[in-house]
This record gives C-alpha cells, sequence and structure tokens, in this order.
C-alpha cells in the first residue's frame, strides 16, 4: 500500500514536471513577445485567441508538421541524442523543487548538489548537437554555448555554496524552511542574489550573454542544422528554462513558497496560497530576464568571458571568505551578513560601471580608431 | 584538512537534524541514510529516464505527422548558399581548451569547498583558515593564467 502511494506520488510528480515544462514554455514564449512589444510600443503578436495567448500552442502546431530532415553527413545518432539530452535537464530539476508547503517531489539531501549536475545536461547537449551537425556554424556556436556555460558555472557555484553555508544543509526543503518569517537571503545578502543571477542569465543564454546564437555573426548558433520538432526541443527548453531559473532563484534566494496566509487554501493536502506566492515570484523573475534582455546591449566574446574569469569568479571567492568570516567570528551574524552584504552589493553596481567605461577608454587608445 | 573535514561530514549525515546542531534550520525531519538512499536514486533516475521517454514520444508523433521529401540539396550543409568547402572537424582554436582546463580546476575546488560549507562552524578558525590557503593557492594559478594572458581573448 506505501509503495502504491509512493508509485502514484513519482507519476503525479512527473506529469507535473512534464505539464511545468510545456506550460511554461509556451507561456513564456507570448509572454516575452507581448512584453517586448509592450516596451517597445508596438503591438506584438496579438491575432491568435484573446490578446494572442494562444499564438504559441499554434506555433508548436505548425512545428509539429514541419519536415524533420538530418543533413546527409550529419552524425545519425548523436544528431537524435543531443534534442532528448536537453529536455532530460528541464524535466530532472523539479524532482527537488520545494512548489508549496508539504508538496516536494522528492527531498534530496543533496539537493543543491544535484541541482548544479542535472542543469550541465543542457551544456553537454549543446555541445553535441553543434559538433554532431557537423556545420561550421554549429561547430563555432556550441563552442562558445560550451566555454560561455562552463565559464558561468563557478561564479553560480560559488554563491551556491553561500546559501549552503547560511542554511546549513544541502536540502531544499532546509533551504526554504531556514527562510521562513522573511529571512529571505536575498534580503540579507543582495549581493550574492545578484551574482547568482548574472551567472544564471549567462547560463540560460539570453540576453545580453546570447552569444551562442548571435544572429548576426553565427546564423543560428548550434541550432543552424536543426528543424521541425528536433529544434522545437531547444527552442522549448531554452523558454522552459527561464521558468525553471527563475524557480530555482526564488527556491534559494527569495523565500520560496513562504508568504502570508500560508494556511489559508488547503485543497486535498496542497496548500493553494504558498503555491500562488512560489508562482508569483516566479514570474516576477521572467519578467526581470525579459526586461533585461531588451535593456542591455549583447557582449562581446572576449568582454564576456573577462567578466566570468577576472570580475565574478574573484568576487565569488571573496564573497565566501567574508561570509564564513563574518559567520565565525561576528555574534549576531545575520545582522553582519545583511551590512556585509549591501555593502558590497552598492560597491559592485556602483563601481563596475565606471570601472568599465575607464578600461574600454584605454583600449580606445591603445588601439587608434581608423577613419577613411 | 581532508581527514578531519570528511569526518565531520559523516557525523553529519548520520545525526539527525536539530535546531541546535545546524545555524538557521527549525526542528525537522530525521534523515535516515540508508532507507531513503535507494528511493531517492529511484527517483531520480525515474525523472530522467521520463524527460528523455517524454521527448522520444514526441520526436515519434511529430515524425508520423511531417512530411518528408529529402532532396541533395536540402541535406546538404547550409554555409550561407555556396557549396561547403572543407570539413568542419578540423583542429580547432586553443582559446576554448584553455578555458576547459580552468574550468576543471575551479569544478575541482568547487566539490572540495561543498562538504566544507557544512561543516566550517565545527571546524572553527584552522579550518577556515586551511580553506582560505587552499582557495589562495588555485587563486594563484588563476593570477598566473591572467598574467600569462590565458584570459585575453586575442
Amino acid at each position: 500500500m506505501d509503495l502504491l502511494l509512493d508509485i502514484i506520488r513519482l507519476v503525479v510528480s512527473v506529469v507535473i514536471a512534464y505539464v511545468v515544462v510545456f506550460a511554461a514554455a509556451l507561456a513564456n514564449i507570448v509572454f516575452e513577445r507581448r512584453t517586448l512589444a509592450f516596451m517597445q510600443d508596438r503591438h506584438g503578436p496579438n491575432r491568435v485567441g484573446p490578446h494572442g495567448i494562444f499564438q504559441s500552442v499554434a506555433d508548436a502546431f505548425k512545428m509539429m508538421g514541419k519536415e524533420d530532415f538530418r543533413p546527409a553527413l550529419a552524425d545519425p545518432w548523436i544528431f537524435t541524442l543531443a534534442p532528448i539530452m536537453v529536455m532530460i535537464g528541464a524535466v530532472a530539476v523539479q524532482l527537488t523543487m520545494p512548489y508549496t508547503k508539504g508538496f516536494t517531489p522528492a527531498d534530496l539531501n543533496v539537493g543543491l548538489i544535484y541541482i548544479v549536475a542535472v542543469t550541465s545536461f543542457t551544456t553537454m547537449a549543446i555541445l553535441l548537437g553543434g559538433w554532431a551537425s557537423r556545420n561550421k556554424y554549429s561547430l563555432v556556436g556550441a563552442l562558445r554555448s560550451a566555454a560561455q556555460m562552463v565559464s558561468y558555472e563557478i561564479p553560480m557555484i560559488l554563491a551556491l555554496l553561500i546559501v549552503a553555508m547560511v542554511v546549513g544543509s544541502f536540502s531544499l526543503d532546509a533551504v526554504v524552511d531556514a527562510q521562513a518569517d522573511y529571512r529571505w537571503i536575498a534580503l540579507y545578502m543582495p549581493f550574492t542574489f545578484l551574482l547568482y543571477a548574472i551567472a544564471a542569465i549567462a547560463e540560460l543564454n539570453r540576453g545580453p550573454f546570447d552569444l551562442p546564437e548571435s544572429e548576426s555573426e553565427l546564423v543560428s548558433g548550434y541550432g543552424t542544422e536543426y528543424s521541425g520538432m528536433r529544434f522545437g526541443m531547444f527552442f522549448l527548453n531554452e523558454y522552459a528554462g527561464m521558468t525553471i531559473m527563475s524557480m530555482v532563484a526564488v527556491t534559494l534566494f527569495l523565500g520560496g513558497w513562504h508568504g502570508p496566509f500560508e494556511d489559508a487554501l488547503v485543497v486535498g493536502g496542497v496548500a493553494i496560497v504558498p503555491l500562488v506566492w512560489f508562482l508569483l515570484k516566479t514570474y516576477v523573475l521572467v519578467f526581470a530576464l525579459v526586461w533585461v534582455r531588451l535593456s542591455i546591449p549583447r557582449l562581446q566574446v572576449d568582454q564576456l568571458m573577462a567578466f566570468a574569469w577576472k570580475v565574478l569568479i574573484p568576487l565569488g571567492l571573496l564573497n565566501i571568505a567574508l561570509t564564513a568570516a563574518v559567520m565565525l567570528w561576528v555574534p549576531r551574524w545575520r545582522w553582519g551578513l545583511f551590512v556585509v552584504g549591501w555593502v558590497s552589493f552598492f560597491a559592485f553596481v556602483g563601481l563596475l560601471d565606471p570601472i568599465l567605461k575607464r578600461r574600454l577608454r584605454k583600449q580606445r587608445e591603445r588601439v587608434p580608431v581608423v577613419t577613411s | 584538512m581532508l581527514a578531519p573535514a570528511l569526518g565531520a561530514l559523516v557525523e553529519y549525515a548520520d545525526r539527525p537534524l536539530s535546531p541546535s546542531t545546524v545555524p538557521g534550520r527549525r526542528a525537522g525531519p530525521t534523515i535516515h541514510m540508508t532507507s531513503e538512499y535507494l528511493t531517492n536514486w529511484f527517483y531520480v533516475w525515474s525523472f530522467i529516464v521520463s524527460g528523455a521517454v517524454l521527448v522520444v514520444l514526441i520526436l515519434l508523433v511529430s515524425k508520423l505527422v511531417n512530411p518528408s521529401h529529402p532532396t541533395p540539396g536540402k541535406l546538404a550543409h547550409y554555409e550561407c548558399g555556396i557549396p561547403p568547402v572543407g570539413s568542419p572537424w578540423s583542429p580547432f582554436a586553443v582559446r576554448y581548451y584553455v578555458f576547459a582546463l580552468l574550468f576543471l580546476v575551479f569544478d575541482v575546488e568547487a566539490v572540495f569547498l561543498f562538504p566544507w560549507t557544512l561543516v566550517f562552524r565545527t571546524l572553527g578558525t584552522a579550518g577556515f583558515i586551511e580553506m582560505m590557503l587552499f582557495v589562495a593557492v588555485l587563486v594563484w594559478g588563476l593570477v598566473y593564467a591572467w598574467r600569462k594572458g590565458a584570459l585575453e581573448w586575442a
């Protein structure tokens, strides 16, 4: 009987993971297009359904009917394996996601490490897909993407380590528990949250870090030779990734499902109000992703790598040292972290721009601009 | 360094979580490694397999409904419309290789930092200094790579 319950629970969790991936991907595509249109003062897709909300459903059906061919010279197995692998990451991350009070599919005691492990499925899939296409644009796009994703994985891990230090556990349920009563980690460690957010945007290959598929340089990057539903899988993963990364960020830094009136409405053992808080916070972050993409122009490839290795990684290590020191030697360490976190946040935000601008000016002086 | 850290980690894993032992953690369920361990791995594998199964199903369905009219031109490689020149599977820029090497070093560092984050309060000042020495050695390596110009994208 217990086994049967476990199996039902497992099946329900898998179905929820599927639904989140598809609903998130389809919703995010419309959400992003409409939001960008709103910010650029134009209409955006508004024909299919009320306010165009069924646009991406129509696109999905269209993509289903498109011819899905494989280039003659491409590696037959790996070319198909790549789109399969890219979705494994998106589904598997949700195994440890605390959606709401009392519902986590499985609370692994190594949850944080597990998240790092399964999100790298995407990197592998992109690398495999680009290599297997046997196309120069694909290969360059895939290599760029892999270099970018491994470089930004380190600042991301360094930010996750801070969470583990403060909470004292890798389990995501413990992380959410530790953030009850509005002790959200982002509130007293905004600098760590900023580090994580920058690294997560780079991991998602989204603007301003969307070099792997910069259309002006690389046609369509690693996806150049993909068509039909195999391309659709990469596309879906990219947009589902927005929601999934935001869910991880909300769980780790913004208090997960915590919020007022947690026990107000419970249907069938599932608390509804925390679920609403969780989704609301997630979509605030998704909106922020769209906003950032619109506001900041794309980086150059050398600036991109330099930013990870020369700025984020040293600062991440410094942050760990500072956090450990505060937690060891300051009696009321939460307040200590609060002060350190906000000071370093404002120092970073305030100093980054002038420093980068000065470096750029120096670079321009070294390399004279050729005018005809 | 490593032996006390691992010892403390094992001790941590065997011990029930309670508010006094773990900062920030309220009273929660006791974690029994042995009984939950296999179940957890079963969950992990079923999620990974079901992710793959989903995509395979979608690709099969789309295979059934979509048309297939291959022509030599369609199956050729895209290279801006001209016939492809040479093989793309030729040796490639060493830039990416250097970054992959640096990544390996720092990823291994993260592996060592992960257990330390859970036990650094029990290890106290000695553990802090030792871990900072370890990090300093790696940062020294990063500085070396930086000075050597490995981080410049030339």
